[in-house]
């Protein structure tokens, strides 16, 4: 599989066509779509109108991306399309405008090939709450990807695309990422408009690009982080620069990687190894609160996704339910059109925003935020970068810990932190299992510092 | 599993008649079979979150906590409106239609 660099490349140097392109990433999804359902829906018509529309630009007018099919998932909006959050919810709406983000991609000659499939409302670590079935990791069938954006991540994995937007609230686009081995990040909160992101907790929510290795993801997030008005939470852009990275100091934190899976701890201590002998220091640092992170999550994420799930009402779009006598219970029969998952998180916000424990949940969560967020400054004084793992394990089997929804949770043990804090982070597959499975490693890094990470991965990458 | 606060023993437990109360809140219509598995799990997810609260510092300073940022409050029109209340369930003219409130 090529990267968005050679594509882009050999495109605007007229040594292929957009439509052969097009073409082949088409045939690609037609193949192995059947087996992974990554995809939800595929645009082939319009794809390959675009793709003739940019082979008739002269060369010097071909933008940065030209004819680099990229893959967006299920909520975000471009117009015309279905968006659906993998939800019956939404199975009927159709988006009335463009996403910011896509219209950065199309601007560069991109073509939007198809959206994918997801946990529904990008709730979930496994992609087993997708309305429309669950997605096959493309390294072991019989294993989930990794959620909630599993389709963009097995998409970009078994080569149907290069490139696939995912969204993050708490580690949604770097662990898929890390389940099927490759490469996702999560922005510095705030360096991604998300106009057109259908909202789930928007103090956590960042769109992403999971691409196939670093500096692809470097270049998309260069692309899709410029300066945007309609989102009031954007901040400033991402510039992609070679950053000078040789004095780094690299932390590891003991204490929150004791008990850690011992073939993950070995992948991650073979990276500490590549950096050592690159000449970085390594030490060890502690972040006593990262514990935290998880339960913390689940109270704020929940509460924000019962305020903001609160529109679908299915009157003025989404699911109707016919049968209703009044207004009320119009409501309570439309929104009965969630899934399991989303009315588990809705009603655990709503719990823990009510009057009656909000003090206890919502209001203590918040405390403890900030002090994940101070932990996390305190140690970025002391290092540059702290490299963890993505995940506590590799991909596991469809169905395994469906009915165990506490350990599903821990699933984004090392994911969660960096959207607490709102700090980027970034993975890389470094290393497999026994099992023949990719493992995730993560470098975290100060505000905006996205270049160092992105430096930092393309050493290892090397290294492989 | 890594290094977490392990749940020794059952803090709290939501009742049946609370999660009943809270699906009414969140406008959601559940069954008597959901309303008994969700009883068992949100039991589970508020025993484990309720961790947090062994934490009993209070970081929230006037420097720190949320600001609110202002911006000029300027309407600006959406062009393709058609594609708006073309989504709409049910509609008399170009208006939202529903169910009586009352």
């Amino acid at each position: 599989m090529k990267t968005a660099r050679q594509i882009a490349k050999e495109i605007k140097e007229g040594k292929t066509s957009a439509l052969a392109v097009v073409q082949e990433s088409l045939n690609k999804i037609k193949e192995l779509n059947p087996k992974i359902n990554a995809f939800l829906e595929v645009f082939e018509e319009e794809a390959l109108k675009k793709a003739a529309e940019i082979d008739a630009k002269p060369l010097d007018k071909r933008g940065r991306l030209a004819g680099v099919p990229i893959a967006i998932k299920d909520n975000i909006l471009y117009k015309g399309h279905k968006a659906t959050c993998a939800s019956k919810m939404l199975e009927n709406f159709v988006a009335p405008y463009n996403a910011s983000v896509v219209e950065r991609l199309l601007k560069e000659d991109a073509i939007i090939i198809g959206r994918t499939n997801m946990d529904e409302f990008a709730m979930g670590s496994s992609n087993e709450n997708s309305a429309f079935g669950a997605v096959k990791n493309p390294h072991d069938l019989t294993r989930v990807p990794g959620g909630s954006s599993g389709g963009s991540a097995a998409a970009v994995a078994s080569g149907m695309v290069s490139v696939a937007l995912g969204s993050d609230t708490g580690g949604s686009v770097r662990q898929p990422a890390s389940f099927c081995g490759v490469c996702g990040v999560k922005p510095t909160y705030g360096s991604v408009s998300r106009y057109g992101l259908i909202a789930f907790a928007s103090s956590l929510d960042q769109i992403a690009p999971i691409t196939l290795d670093s500096q692809d993801n470097a270049l998309i997030l260069s692309i899709i982080s410029a300066e945007d008005k309609k989102d009031s939470s954007y901040t400033k852009p991402f510039v992609l620069k070679e950053e000078d990275i040789k004095n780094l100091t690299i932390g590891m934190p003991t204490d929150f990687l004791a008990g850690l899976n011992a073939e993950i701890l070995s992948a991650l201590n073979k990276a500490k190894e590549v950096l050592i002998k690159q000449g970085f220091k390594v030490k060890d640092i502690t972040l006593p609160y990262a514990k935290y992170s998880s339960p913390c999550y689940y109270i704020l994420a929940g509460s924000e996704a019962s305020s903001n799930l609160a529109r679908f009402d299915g009157l003025r779009y989404g699911y109707a339910d016919k049968t209703a006598k009044d207004l009320e219970e119009t409501y309570l029969k439309n929104r009965a059109a969630f899934g399991p998952e989303v009315k588990r998180r809705i009603m655990t916000g709503t719990y823990c925003l009510g009057s009656a424990h909000a003090q206890d949940y919502y209001l203590q969560a918040q405390k403890v935020r900030e002090i994940i967020k101070q932990d996390f400054k305190r140690a970025l004084k002391e290092v540059d970068i702290i490299l963890m793992p993505t995940s506590p394990s590799t991909a596991f089997k469809i169905g395994e810990k469906i009915n165990n929804i506490l350990d599903l949770y821990l699933a984004d043990l090392y994911t969660v932190p960096a959207n607490m804090a709102g700090l980027p982070a970034l993975t890389i597959p470094f290393g497999k299992d026994k099992n023949n499975l990719p493992i995730g490693i993560q470098f975290y890094g100060n505000y905006f510092e996205e270049n160092k990470l992105y430096g930092l991965a393309k050493i290892l990458e090397q290294e492989k | 599993m890594p290094a977490f606060p392990k749940i020794d023993t059952i803090v709290y437990m939501i009742t049946l008649d609370e999660i009943k109360k809270t699906a009414k809140l969140a406008k959601i219509e559940i069954t008597e079979e959901e309303a008994n598995l969700y009883t068992k799990q949100l039991s589970d997810v508020l025993t484990w979150v309720a961790k947090l609260q062994e934490i009993k510092e209070n970081p929230i300073t006037k420097e720190n906590s949320p600001c609110t940022y202002q911006r000029e409050d300027t309407p600006v029109s959406f062009e393709n409106t058609g594609a708006l209340t073309a989504a709409f369930n049910d509609k008399k003219d170009n208006f939202l239609k529903v169910k009586k409130v009352l």
